[in-house]
């Protein structure tokens, strides 16, 4: 007859009475736990996720917190730092080193379930599988490899490699460009400068639109993929094409 | 169904030419020695290698064609350094950044006081088209503007998840590339053009 619902919460075992909330893995947490979660991590992510996942994911968030100095540079580390990571030893580098490796270790964009019966973009981070002695030599591959796109694209405030052009609204003059930033960093109001073979087009990013994972980035940076708009004709734009911002 | 991988994810692993995820949801891109190339890399050709879909006597369904899917790896990548020379050779002979050739047309009316709708059938040969786009209808050496009141592409299934954007590139058929304005003339052989 049905099964019992186990007194202790399995996350901070607690065992204050009241609700308590099923997760996948056939574990029970407790009202609190339930709400933390929600703010945490959000409802529809961590339904999803089994107890094992959630207690890694809450490991590695509090891991990040807190750390206070960068282990490999040693600098002080920012809590608003966009882009610490957390390496497979659970050491923590700072914003500055891990995207320093970015165009060699590349966040691979894929699809997974999402929970149901559709399917939701993963964004899969190499970088996760480092560990800090991997540090050195993936940063020298990454100097390495930056130094081969400098002797290919010239020596730019960013190069910006395009997939595909779409126009972001029906009826309204703005497309997005979609592609990769090869080398440097995409801001708003840079720049975008096209050879073709009659002459240069100009074309000016009046917004940036990161990709999901980094929607909280001012900028697109080195070796990520995203959205740069526009408005106006973009005609003379194709895929494969290499945009160039000129350092002023 | 496509399957899952051993990471839990829908691809195959990725693209030997660019990197990212050849995603098993989309319709993949085999080259002659087997090696699967992600969509955006074949965006990147297709100009140079159109994607044909032909008649077969007896059957209905149009059977797909891909000149891509008979290059090797070595000649997929030699082709991406070739493309932007073979692009501009395109932009001078016609003297525009876009380009559909009209093959067939059908006409479908629409009632009393509008008029009807001019349905063509033909491939982009470079550029983009796009719904309500402002394009040019060049016809026995005259031209007329015209608008783009929608486009159904025929390689549906080709960037998977977004089968159904309403736009036509460089180097696709079209189905339907649909315009509904009155006294537009517009026949086999005719041009499209843009910018
Ligand atoms: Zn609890
Ligand atoms: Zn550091
Ligand atoms: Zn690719």
């Amino acid at each position: 007859m049905g099964r019992t619902v186990p007194n202790k919460c399995a996350l901070c075992g607690s065992d204050a009475p009241g609700r308590r909330w099923r997760v996948k893995g056939s574990k029970y947490i407790c009202k609190e736990c339930h709400d933390r979660l929600n703010v945490e991590i959000g409802y529809v992510k961590w339904s999803n996720m089994n107890f094992t996942e959630i207690k890694n994911y809450l490991s590695d968030k509090d891991r990040l917190s807190t750390q206070k100095t960068c282990s490999f540079c040693g600098q002080k580390l920012s809590g608003n730092d966009l882009f610490r990571k957390l390496l497979k030893d659970k050491s923590v580098l700072c914003g500055k080193c891990a995207e320093s490796m970015r165009i060699v270790r590349p966040v691979f964009l894929t699809v997974k379930s999402d929970g149901g019966y559709g399917y939701e973009t993963a964004a899969d981070d190499p970088m996760k599988e480092l560990t800090l002695e991997d540090v050195p030599w993936v940063q020298k591959e990454a100097a390495e490899e930056r130094e081969r796109r400098v002797a290919k694209y010239g020596n730019h405030k960013a190069v910006f490699v395009v997939d595909d052009v779409t126009k972001y609204k029906k009826e309204e003059d703005t497309h997005e460009i979609y592609g990769r930033v090869m080398l440097g960093r995409i801001d708003k109001g840079d720049t975008l400068r096209v050879k073709r073979r009659e002459g240069e087009y100009r074309k000016v990013v009046d917004k940036i639109n990161p990709p999901e994972y980094l929607k909280k980035s001012p900028y697109l940076p080195e070796g990520h993929e995203g959205n740069l708009m526009v408005s106006g004709d973009v005609s003379f734009i194709y895929p494969g094409d290499v945009l160039v911002v000129e350092r002023v | 169904m496509a399957k899952k991988n051993d990471k839990g994810r829908f691809d195959n692993g990725p693209c030997p030419v660019c990197g990212r995820a050849v995603v098993s949801l989309n319709h993949i891109t085999k080259l002659a020695d087997g090696k699967e190339v992600c969509p955006d890399c074949v965006s990147k050709i297709r100009v140079m290698y159109p994607l044909e879909y032909v008649k077969k006597k007896g059957k209905k369904k149009l059977e797909r064609q891909d000149p891509i899917e008979k290059l090797t790896l070595d000649e997929f990548r030699a082709a991406m350094e070739r493309t932007p020379e073979y692009l501009e050779d395109l932009r001078a002979k016609y003297g525009h950044n876009a380009v559909y050739k009209v093959e067939s047309i059908k006409m479908f009316p629409r009632g009393w006081f509008r008029p009807p709708f001019i349905c063509t059938t033909g491939r982009v040969i470079f550029g983009y088209f796009d719904m309500n786009d402002e394009v040019e209808v060049v016809r026995k050496g005259a031209s007329f503007k015209a608008k783009i009141y929608d486009i159904v592409r025929e390689n549906v299934e080709e960037k998977g998840m977004d089968a159904w954007v309403r736009r036509g590139e460089g180097g696709y058929p079209l189905r339907w590339m649909v315009f509904s304005q009155k006294d537009l003339l517009i026949g086999p052989g005719d041009l499209i053009v843009k910018g």
